[in-house]
């Protein structure tokens, strides 16, 4: 019993350290100039840097617009994989995880060359178009669509024979929790961009996600920016939190 | 369900994505493959791979791939230790104490440079600076480990505390009439048999390592960190502000080759693995 108790104690020792950066920035975010209690950095942020808002909304559009995108786009490529059999596909599948798996870096200058060539930098579309075409999405797709069991979709193969009512009423029904914990991922993979936006906007500082503006703000004000930049995450993982663990709890090849 | 009209039907469906894959990954990729091959985009010579013996000549990329190397091995190893430890803890609470998981995948889904502001004034102390100024390179970097594991070990936990509260119960209760307990129940009976998810959740730790750029970046707010930080990702990001087009090239054709060696070697020790133990 005494055993368990140390065991509870120290697990939440840890859980507290693991939020701990979340509490410190919130705190942070409550002084101002050595005055223990006040919203004025919040006021700065709101009114003297009134232009931040307007890239927070920036972030808003492009985590949205990504998020929608690949969620329906990657929809059907996932069943393709994970249902349908056709010559080369697990190496077509093979060439879609090494791209999933090699670093931003290794996707920068193709993607850099792919969007000049169309004349896309500095625009908005030049931080969008590559991220909704994220292999991620078609990988859990894939996976969760192969749990599906092939008898009810022959089942209703008899019934129908449009594919997209089979897609739209027999599968898109199985998978209501794992769509969400995939939504979730991908948008707060695409709120976190920093480097595209670097790269692929240099020359448009309109256009930027407030995850680059950030770093720019005055001092005094960074952590109320770092705290409303944080909070749709936090709602997000609030609302959440056991639909995306129950999901990953299948995350495999 | 396999017969052509459908699959026509299917195929058909994901022309959009396909079509979106192929444009804004694999077909610039083989430009990109091209430029490491000639020697400008003016004369386009082709000079074979005199590019690569360039950049594998260099000493920064040197010092680059080093460093990535050490930087995957100990961080790898001690996020595996991390995630294990505490997912052993975990699986051993209470039921209702199981929402304390969720505290350690937060950091996974918050933004980096929200918090990025808060580990700042973490590792801004005396003690850090110290150990900047005259540690070794693991201590010089530590902060850089600090947000790896942080950031990192919510996805293992999850993963692992999965495989941990599946193991079939009459196993373990075998096991302890037999008289084995503490390290040996776990290095006979229970390591064995989370082996393939501790196999997946390594290869996940050693891909999320080479994604930690963001965190390194924000983190020293420079493209020239320290020696001992200087990872590849610094040496491909500043070679691209340098429009060095084609070392870049070279080095995202190397970093493609060796992802797609490890990655098909994983896939055959895996079958093996899935072979050998079913869970």
């Amino acid at each position: 019993m005494k055993k368990r108790l140390l065991l509870l104690i120290i697990l939440t020792i840890l859980a507290a350290a693991y939020v701990f950066p979340v509490v410190l920035t919130i705190v942070n975010s409550l002084r101002y100039s050595g005055s223990a209690f006040t919203l004025r950095q919040y006021g700065e942020f709101f009114f003297t840097n009134h232009t931040a808002m307007l890239y927070f909304w920036n972030s808003a559009l492009y985590a949205g617009a990504i998020t929608a995108v690949s969620i329906i786009v990657s929809f059907p490529l996932g069943f393709l994989f994970a249902k349908v059999r056709f010559r080369g596909r697990d190496a077509l599948f093979f060439v879609f995880v090494v791209v999933m798996l090699l670093p931003f870096q290794a996707t920068l200058l193709p993607n850099y060359i792919q969007l000049r060539d169309m004349k896309l930098l500095n625009t908005p579309l030049a931080l969008m178009l590559p991220m909704m075409f994220t292999p991620f999405a078609v990988f859990l797709y894939r996976q969760f669509i192969a749990a599906i069991p092939n008898e009810l979709l022959e089942y209703a193969t008899l019934e129908t024979s449009s594919v997209i009512k089979l897609l739209r009423h027999v599968v898109m029904p199985q998978l209501k929790a794992p769509i969400s914990a995939l939504a979730v991922l991908i948008f707060c993979e695409s709120w976190n961009m920093v480097e595209q936006a670097i790269i692929f906007a240099s020359e448009a500082p309109d256009i930027m996600p407030l995850s680059v503006v950030l770093t720019r703000l005055p001092e005094d004000v960074v952590f109320a920016g770092a705290t409303i930049y944080m909070y749709p995450v936090l709602v997000v993982f609030l609302l959440f939190r056991e639909t995306l663990q129950k999901a990953m709890e299948k995350f495999r090849w | 369900m396999n017969n052509k009209r459908f699959k026509l039907k299917v195929f058909a469906l994901c022309i959009p994505g396909l079509a979106g894959f192929i444009m804004f990954f694999l077909w610039p990729f083989g430009k990109s493959l091209w430029y490491s091959f000639i020697d400008d985009v003016f004369h386009k010579n082709f000079v074979w791979f005199d590019n690569y013996r360039m950049v594998l000549g260099n000493r920064y990329f040197r010092l680059a791939l080093r460093n990535t190397l050490i930087f995957s091995f100990v961080g790898v190893g001690l996020l595996l230790i991390v995630s294990l430890a505490l997912s052993m803890g975990l699986v051993r609470l209470d039921r209702r104490y199981h929402f304390m998981k969720s505290a350690f995948f937060l950091p996974m889904l918050l933004p980096t440079v929200s918090v990025i502001f808060a580990w700042r004034l973490v590792f801004d102390n005396d003690v850090y600076f110290a150990w900047m100024k005259d540690g070794g390179p693991l201590l010089q970097t530590l902060p850089i480990y600090v947000l790896y594991i942080w950031k990192n070990s919510g996805v293992n936990i999850i993963l692992l505390t999965a495989a941990l509260s599946q193991l079939p119960g009459e196993i373990i209760e075998a096991a302890e009439l037999d008289g084995v307990r503490g390290l040996k129940l776990f290095r006979y009976v229970t390591m064995p048999l989370i082996t393939p998810v501790m196999f997946f959740v390594g290869i996940l730790s050693f891909v999320n390592s080479l994604k930690i750029f963001k965190e390194s970046y924000l983190f020293y707010g420079t493209n020239y960190p320290l020696d001992a930080a200087y990872n590849i990702q610094y040496y491909m990001n500043n070679h691209f502000l340098k429009f060095n087009y084609h070392n870049l090239a070279c080095a995202s054709a190397i970093a493609a080759i060796i992802l797609t060696i490890i990655i098909s070697l994983i896939y055959k020790i895996q079958n093996k693995f899935t072979e050998d133990v079913s869970i």
